[in-house]
């Protein structure tokens, strides 16, 4: 569905933003012009590439891969990399009864006027944005319908994409030209480099497309056909030109000389996570089995206390921000974890600028180091005990006790802290009303933690999300609660958290429901997506824009099964649309994880004892500090 | 050490709001190595305080801040004060301007408390195809009303307030080829104000102007400490 777009220059976007802009809520979202922002000779550029993260500003902005990608790339010479993101529905609005296509905050450029158009996958329920997005540039959504004849008519953008759901592409693959599997920092560039010299040579598409799917990580959809029984399952998968079977994901080969951000955008609307980021490592060794990070960043790769120090001090000198967050899945479990944080705390006290951790672990958290980062601040902790009986924890593999918990709890309501946030998950594998209980246990002894502790007006807020079932966990094959359901465990927990010291969060189930869909679908389901946009869904992250009812006309006029996706139990047997793309991790690891998991079994961290994912050291070794 | 700063917001600039200017220029001198002074409590904020806040995308030719910064042994206030601004300039985003600065006197008052006077430039292009005198004589006859009173609504509360006595004078600067340009001065402080586009809109509605505020610029010359006859004083030089 394209507008009318009657602007098409980046003089003419300029010139009408300045008049829209006065009527649009915070307008700073949408100029660009901010510190560090790299503004690139267009006419010089071999190759320019939109970044686009498909969400707003203030979020896309606090994304670690868009800061590592923007600086990267802009660091070679021949190429350009570009800003844009999702504009408000006010905005929306404004720019389609201007005839304003999106455009990029850099130089103003439409997005149909660059090379290349990247979109980041983070989340599922962006697909619907990252749709808007080309609509809202003017660009035909399917690829098929961007191939325009050399010399004739239109020459449409490539459209690629990474990030986490890039694992399960296939929503998303008749819309994407090209998918890089794994870590940008060095393969990003090496696509560019074949579009630049393609590009060049006067190569069509195709050949392009083909001379990309050579290199490591790079998946094209348009070369890879299903074929499907009649139940709907997939029956094979067909390569339709000289391409990989299986498409292995790409590793930076040194994590700790890869590129490191030192001069991000400082925004001058507040970011949601608007402070420096300093990547301590990449990977985890625990091994939770719902968690799809942690088995598609495998394996570990911890950066060495002295770069991470320069780099802070390079990331403060250059930004000016006043606090720097130490980022990772696990950063506690970062080895030289201590020595770090007073090493940095020391350096920056007197510049004003504080450290945070993202992320607490209960076993190896430590008081002492919350209370160092957090020395004013004695507003909130947050920890993940995920299920709330040892039973149902050790199904998952969250290595976490009861007595952790509670010993924790105490030190941290003993230390000064007056609330406590707890996250679940409900609906996992095997969970019965009893695990359900421990989760109201657990919040009503952490709360008599406080008053053994002598902290009154103490607090405890329990979270529970819905169990979404992701690619390339060992939890892959099994199927949502239905929403009935997993809303009677909501309810069944509200009525028992009913307290005024306990706050109860949980999450729409219908929102949590079409995550499955799009997390396990095969392309089939990119049909329901295309309809959906068309219909007006976007935002559906956001609870005030996610529109439920218009999905579900969707899956009447599309006739897609969506329970065939959430509420099937995939069978170990039969081919998962993710079976041709490979984070490294064996399908027989997984097998063996999910048995674990019904059997109850724990794996232990693979840092005490490796558990033979197939990671080490065929894709790369892991790199861990000694402890000093 | 108190030091005062003019400054200019324009271009790109202009869109940046006020409740994250402090995060602007904390940001700024902290990649400057400028040492502020931060508040006691449990959330320590820099010691940044600016003047009335300039409306999203309405350029400021002279705004003004005050930072408590650290001294620097060795260096005379006059001295570090040059270098502030020399170091400080290098580090603010394009269309923030340094253009005058001062030391002020310990225990001297807040800008929020002193300032009582805006001054706005309003510029309408030829295409809104308005007469001069048309204009001129919509003003005067709002000009001449007792009161005028605005219906305002904010955080879900109504609250009625007379706009007339928050505009001083309207002045028609100029009315020719290149469109009409106005000037406004209005009360402002720590007691409320209104904004430009308020006062137009009532000017339009009560006077039958037809004006397309969506091609009106509006610019803010300057602030001011105005005293009792009505001499407008630079906030920069100001005594109190």
């Amino acid at each position: 569905m394209n507008y009318n777009l009657k602007i098409n220059s980046a003089e003419e976007v300029r010139r009408t933003i300045d008049r829209i802009l006065p009527q649009v809520i915070k307008p700073g979202r949408y100029v660009g012009g901010e510190w560090n922002m790299i503004r690139k000779d267009w006419a010089k550029a071999g190759v320019r590439t939109a970044f686009v993260f498909p969400d707003v500003y203030e979020v896309g902005m606090s994304n670690l891969a868009l800061r590592i990608l923007y600086g990267l790339i802009n660091s070679y010479d021949d190429f350009l990399c570009e800003r844009a993101f999702s504009p408000w529905p006010d905005m929306e609005e404004k720019m389609k009864e201007a005839g304003l296509p999106l455009y990029s905050l850099e130089s103003f450029h439409p997005l149909s006027e660059f090379d290349v158009v990247a979109f980041t996958l983070q989340y599922e329920l962006s697909y619907t944005n990252i749709l808007n997005i080309l609509n809202l540039s003017g660009i035909p959504l399917r690829a098929e319908n961007r191939i325009s004849p050399v010399g004739e008519g239109k020459e449409y953008p490539l459209i690629l994409a990474g990030g986490p759901c890039a694992y399960n592409p296939e929503p998303l693959a008749p819309f994407l030209d090209c998918v890089l599997l794994g870590e940008g920092e060095e393969q990003f560039p090496a696509i560019l480099e074949v579009i630049k010299n393609g590009k060049a040579a006067g190569k069509t598409k195709n050949e392009i497309l083909l001379e990309l799917s050579s290199l490591r990580g790079v998946y094209i959809p348009q070369f890879y056909d299903f074929e499907y029984y009649p139940d709907g399952k997939i029956k094979q998968v067909i390569t339709k030109e000289d391409v990989p079977g299986v498409i292995k994901k790409a590793v930076v080969k040194d994590f700790s000389s890869a590129y490191f951000p030192e001069k991000v955008i400082v925004p001058y609307t507040e970011a949601v996570h608007d402070r420096v980021m300093l990547e301590v490592m990449r990977g985890c060794t625990r091994g939770c089995r719902f968690c799809q990070a942690g088995m598609i960043y495998r394996p570990l790769r911890e950066r060495s206390p002295e770069l991470l120090l320069e780099q802070a001090e390079k990331a403060i000198d250059a930004t000016g921000y006043e606090e720097i967050s130490l980022v990772s899945l696990s950063t506690s479990d970062y080895t030289c974890i201590n020595g770090v944080l007073e090493n940095l705390m020391a350096k920056m006290q007197e510049r004003g600028v504080s450290v945070s951790l993202p992320s607490l672990r209960l076993d190896s958290f430590d008081v002492e180091i919350a209370q160092q980062v957090q020395k004013v601040r004695k507003s909130g902790l947050t920890f993940a005990p995920e299920a709330g009986t040892q039973r149902l924890r050790d199904v998952i593999n969250k290595g976490v006790t009861d007595e952790d918990l509670f010993r924790t709890a105490y030190a941290a309501f003993k230390a000064g802290w007056s609330s406590i946030k707890l996250y679940y998950m409900i609906g996992l594998p095997t969970e019965t009303y009893e695990d359900l209980d421990g989760i109201v246990e657990q919040a009503r002894q952490v709360l008599a933690q406080a008053q053994k502790a002598g902290r009154r007006g103490a607090r405890v807020t329990v979270s529970a999300s819905s169990f979404v079932p992701k690619a390339f966990t060992p939890l892959q094959w099994v199927p949502q609660d239905s929403m009935e359901v997993l809303q009677a465990k909501q309810e069944y927990l509200k009525e028992r958290l009913k307290s005024k010291r306990i706050k109860f969060l949980y999450h729409d189930v219908s929102a949590s429901f079409l995550e499955a869909v799009l997390a396990r679908g095969d392309r089939k389901t990119a049909d329901l997506l295309e309809w959906a946009v068309e219909a007006g869904c976007k935002f559906d992250s956001w609870s005030e824009h996610f529109n439920f009812d218009l999905w579900q006309q969707g899956l009447a006029q599309t006739g897609l099964d969506a329970h065939f996706y959430a509420h099937r139990q995939y069978q170990p047997e039969e081919i998962l649309p993710w079976d041709h793309l490979s984070p490294g991790i064996s399908k027989e690891f997984l097998l063996q994880e999910y048995k674990n998991a019904l059997q109850g079994t724990v794996t232990p961290d693979c840092r005490r004892k490796c558990s033979k994912c197939g990671v080490c050291p065929t894709v790369t070794k892991p790199v861990l500090n000694r402890h000093k | 050490m108190k030091i005062r700063l003019a400054y200019t917001k324009k271009n790109e600039a202009k869109y940046i709001a006020h409740l994250d200017l402090t995060r602007v220029f904390d940001r700024a001198l902290r990649r400057a190595h400028i040492h502020v002074h931060y508040s006691q409590g449990f959330n320590p904020h820099p010691k940044i305080s600016f003047g009335p806040p300039l409306a999203v995308g309405v350029e400021g030719e002279r705004e003004y801040v005050d930072i408590d910064v650290q001294e620097v042994e060795g260096l005379s206030r006059k001295d570090l004060l040059a270098k502030i601004v020399e170091k400080l300039q290098a580090q603010l985003p394009e269309g923030i301007s340094i253009t005058d600065s001062a030391i002020r006197p310990e225990g001297s008052k807040a800008l929020m408390a002193v300032i009582n006077l805006a001054r706005y430039k309003l510029i309408f292009p030829e295409t809104l195809k308005l007469e001069g005198e048309e204009v001129a004589k919509a003003c005067e006859r709002w000009l001449a009303r007792d009161e005028v009173r605005v219906v305002r609504w904010h955080k879900g509360k109504e609250s009625e307030r007379n706009i007339r006595s928050m505009v001083n004078s309207i002045e028609i600067l100029s009315a020719g080829n290149q469109g009409i340009v106005l000037r406004l001065d209005i009360v402002t402080g720590n007691k409320g104000s209104v904004r430009p586009a308020e006062v137009l809109a009532s000017i339009a509605s009560l006077e039958g102007l037809d004006i397309d505020q969506d091609e009106m610029k509006v610019i803010r010359e300057g602030l001011y400490v105005a005293d009792a006859n009505g001499q407008l004083n630079d906030p920069l030089k100001e005594k109190s």
